[in-house]
């Protein structure tokens, strides 16, 4: 009964190659995204990939570096995440596109087998702003480690996302900080979005293979955010698919809201929703809730590394002293490794303090993170998601507290908060 | 408890043999397990694989199964209660807050003496019951020890006539043998007796104090290991010094019905390394032949193959993680037939290489040579031999030389992972060798392999250069 690590093709994955992804035809856009059914605002979908078919709702965990933190491809795939970040900027600077185009791509030299995501370098505009010139052709960065600038233009961002290989690939945007308080700045962001997005798509020379979203700018401005929407619908035909940028910065949690509810409606039916640096699992039931379909953020792997886990109640600080003797595991109906095999009492000895408590802790914070869009998925496809909503609300507010951004956001999505 | 330990073959040339050690969890008829000897036993940080989680450990063991089973399957049986290593667990690491540990113990010794038996026995209780709770150890056989090899700092300064200075999660604390030995109920198979151990380079009169101490200590131990129902492998001391060797060694000895097994101490310490093998022989001497040896810190294979030709059973994996923590890779060969085309004359290919840091053990990926190097660690292009440890198998040199350069969490996952496969894979075909009866060739391939890796080319001939040179253009 041991398996044959030569005739067994479910043998733990043998490096994937170019040669392994089905033949494509060219013609044939290379993502589809059918509707199975929509609950109110929210839609349970399938979004198929030239690597994998996804269902959406979805979260994608971030691998900026081309790693989730910590954890190898195989247990990426053993907590059944679909798709993974790359980041452009990171991996433009090292390894370098070129070498990533060598291996055969970001799957390739990762071995992920299913779909990939790169953002476009934007991010960065704002998380390493102090390092950044903006101008209308494009940013200047300039390296923390060794003060060599890179000018990222459209085009460069496209090359490098081109060579990068990803299913999904972002349109270089301006993104300004959410909480800046240059209304200016946010107007010509806006539009400077709008003119790249032309550069963008002039650029990408793989359309057949990679599928360019374009986002949806404009601060907290309604007005300027319905400018952005104009610009980018006008140009649907060669965006299979939208995200909303510019938030899960500062601003207030009402105008969040307040943002998505308005974008996400506005953006057509039939086209994934993407709202960028969403979130926790509040936001992500918020967001599904408000009519979007695809989330990334590095919020649950990195609080891994803290020591907190995620669980329906909210958060488990696994170094918190009332763990020291509950041997219980974190979530009871949690079926990831961590779950299966640990205690809290064993967690809180490692968190924070040993190596594998980070990756044990990610693997679980992933793995909840998946189960909780699979659970919506099927929470909408069943008709019953205004339930799944409430009671995941009351999960974390059992005695009725709910904060306004969340009752305000179940207005929009007309779900009854009322037990 | 369960643990036991059999030898089923001695090597008619040496004093090397094949054993096994079975072990278990004593209410559970039937799950027990077996790891066969000479073998390995991976260091821990708090109880376990400082770097790899439980799936990583257990999928690198399975594709070693699967290999030898497919392989070398034969004169092997495999089942699934056999294991390929061990694990040593630190007491340091499970010493709990001085609230109810530590302090409690020593304030009791301190106090009456009835009272401190009693509640000596409410908290062994109440440490059963947590550690019942917790669930059954791994099926692993687990070695309790005082010494972490990975951190090991022999301080001779702090040492205590009452007990040994040790790193705990909450700082620097002295444990005396009885605090040491109950720190063993439900975490480990065997516990290794507290020894007064030292650095290699100590006097005589300090070495025979220690050694003295240790047998001390030992009694100490012997008695908690029978309160406390977990077998216990006794410690020989001695410094540099064979007469202090021989004594204690017979000394512990004179335990034997008390003990489960044997550990050579104070070795790989900062001893003069030409001593090392006669002060080794000298213990094994007056040890017993039917129950295991370990030698703690053992690193190079050339002391592995001595060691194991002198006797030793159980010898620890620190080398492979001390590897990966440095970025570098196991690549050297198992067997002979892993060499392709070797020519000891010209030996290009097991050259140390001075532009990427490779020696003839291991290879450093840290090097930009891998940057764009998609093959994995151990390429079947220089070695016989496909490595089927998860990292061989997924994943790249360029990959892993990214993730150590992007400071990458992964890369020491993926590091750890290949050269503990790679270790233990050694270790699975020494044990081969001993049963098939070609441990010479194994040996003197592996002695040969080591000499030339070190050996100095002398000046070069103009044949010589122009081959470097022809290499160098390439």
């Amino acid at each position: 009964s041991m398996p044959d690590p030569h005739g067994d093709p479910s043998w733990p994955q043998r490096k994937i190659t170019n040669a392994d992804a089905p033949p494509h035809d060219e013609r044939t856009p290379p993502l589809s995204f059918e509707v199975l059914a929509v609950d109110g605002r929210a839609r349970a979908s399938v979004l198929a990939l030239a690597h994998h078919d996804c269902r959406t709702p979805m979260f994608m965990p971030v691998g900026t570096q081309g790693s989730v933190k910590g954890l190898t491809s195989a247990q990426l795939l053993d907590i059944e995440c679909q798709v993974v970040l790359g980041n452009t900027y990171h991996l433009g600077n090292r390894p370098g596109a070129d070498v990533v185009a060598q291996a055969g791509g970001l799957r390739c030299f990762m071995n992920w087998p299913r779909a990939t995501l790169t953002d476009s370098g934007g991010f960065q505009m704002v998380s390493l702003l102090d390092l950044a010139d903006i101008t209308e052709e494009g940013v200047t960065f300039q390296s923390p480690t060794d003060g060599s600038q890179m000018l990222l233009t459209p085009e460069k961002s496209i090359e490098i996302q081109n060579d990068i290989g990803a299913d999904i690939i972002m349109a270089l945007d301006d993104v300004v900080s959410s909480v800046t308080a240059d209304r200016a700045r946010f107007e010509e962001a806006t539009h400077r979005t709008t003119r790249w997005i032309d550069r963008c798509i002039a650029a990408h020379k793989r359309p057949h293979a990679q599928s360019l979203f374009g986002i949806v700018q404009g601060g907290l401005d309604l007005d300027l955010r319905d400018v952005s929407l104009k610009g980018l619908l006008a140009r649907g035909d060669n965006l299979p698919g939208f995200a909303i940028g510019g938030l899960a910065g500062g601003e207030s949690k009402e105008d969040f809201v307040r943002i998505v509810a308005h974008c996400a409606v506005r953006l057509p039916e039939n086209k994934p929703r993407y709202i960028m640096g969403v979130g926790y699992p509040l936001d992500l039931v918020v967001c599904t809730a408000l009519g979007a379909d695809m989330y990334d953020c590095v919020y649950p792997s990195r609080t891994a590394r803290f020591g907190t886990a995620l669980v329906p109640e909210g958060m488990l600080r696994l170094k918190s002293h009332s763990n020291e003797n509950d041997h219980r595991p974190i979530e009871a109906e949690c079926d990831c490794l961590t779950c299966k095999h640990y205690t809290r009492a064993q967690l809180h000895k490692i968190a924070t303090k040993e190596p594998r408590a980070a990756n044990l802790l990610t693997i679980h914070n992933l793995r909840y993170q998946m189960r909780l869009c699979s659970a919506m998925h099927t929470a909408i496809i069943e008709q019953r998601f205004g339930t799944f909503a409430r009671d995941f609300i009351y999960k974390q507010f059992p005695s009725g507290d709910i904060p306004l951004w969340v009752r305000q956001a179940m207005e929009y999505a007309e779900i009854d908060l009322i037990r | 408890m369960k643990f036991q330990f059999t030898v089923n073959f001695k090597d008619r040339r040496t004093n090397a043999r094949l054993g096994e050690v079975l072990c278990g969890a004593d209410e559970v008829d039937g799950d027990v397990s077996t790891l066969p000897t000479p073998a390995v036993l991976v260091p821990t940080s708090k109880g376990e694989h400082a770097v790899l989680t439980l799936d990583l450990l257990a999928n690198v063991e399975k594709r070693l199964l699967s290999v030898l089973f497919y392989k070398r399957g034969e004169k092997l049986t495999i089942d699934e209660t056999t294991r390929l290593f061990g694990t040593v667990v630190i007491g340091g690491h499970f010493v709990e807050k001085s609230g109810r540990g530590l302090k409690r113990i020593r304030d009791e010794e301190d106090g009456a003496k009835e009272k401190a038996g009693e509640d000596a026995e409410e908290e062994r209780a109440r440490a059963a019951h947590a550690h019942a709770e917790k669930g059954p150890p791994s099926q692993r056989l687990t070695v309790g020890h005082y010494r972490d090899s990975m951190y090991f700092g022999l301080n001779s300064q702090s040492r205590a006539a009452t007990g040994i200075v040790c790193d705990t999660p909450f700082g620097q604390k002295s444990m005396t043998p009885e605090e040491y030995s109950r720190i063993w109920s439900g975490d480990a198979h065997v516990a290794i007796a507290l020894a007064d151990e030292h650095v290699g380079w100590e006097s005589m009169k300090k070495s025979k104090t220690a050694a003295i101490r240790t047998c001390e200590w030992l009694d100490v131990c012997v008695r908690e290991s029978k309160a406390n129902d977990i077998p216990l492998w006794g410690v020989v001391l001695g410094g540099e010094f064979k007469d202090v060797r021989a004594e204690c060694s017979k000394k512990v000895a004179e335990r034997d019905e008390d003990l489960a097994g044997y550990v050579l101490g104070g070795f790989y310490a900062g001893e003069t390394p030409s001593k090392r093998s006669e002060l080794i022989e000298c213990v094994i001497e007056h040890l017993p032949a039917q129950k295991p040896r370990y030698l703690p810190g053992v690193t190079t294979l050339e002391d592995i193959i001595d060691n194991i030709e002198r006797g030793v059973d159980v010898f620890d994996a620190t080398w492979a993680s001390e590897t990966a923590s440095r970025g570098r890779a196991f690549v050297f060969p198992i067997r002979s037939e892993d060499v392709l085309d070797w020519d000891e004359e010209t030996d290009e290919w097991n050259q140390p290489c001075a532009t990427t840091g490779a020696d003839a053990y291991s290879i450093n990926i840290w090097s930009t040579a891998y940057k764009r190097d998609f093959s994995p660690f151990i390429d079947k292009t220089t070695r016989g031999d496909v490595c089927a440890c998860p990292a061989c198998t997924e994943h790249t040199r360029a990959y892993v030389h990214h993730l150590l350069q992007a400071h990458e969490m992964t890369s020491q996952v993926l590091l750890e992972a290949h050269n503990l496969y790679h270790l233990v894979s050694f270790f699975a075909e020494a044990r081969r060798a001993l049963r098939d009866g070609t441990w010479a060739r194994f040996a003197t391939f592996h002695r040969r392999y080591a000499a030339s890796s070190r050996f100095v080319k002398a000046a070069a001939t103009p044949a010589t250069s122009a081959k470097n040179n022809q290499a160098l253009e390439k």
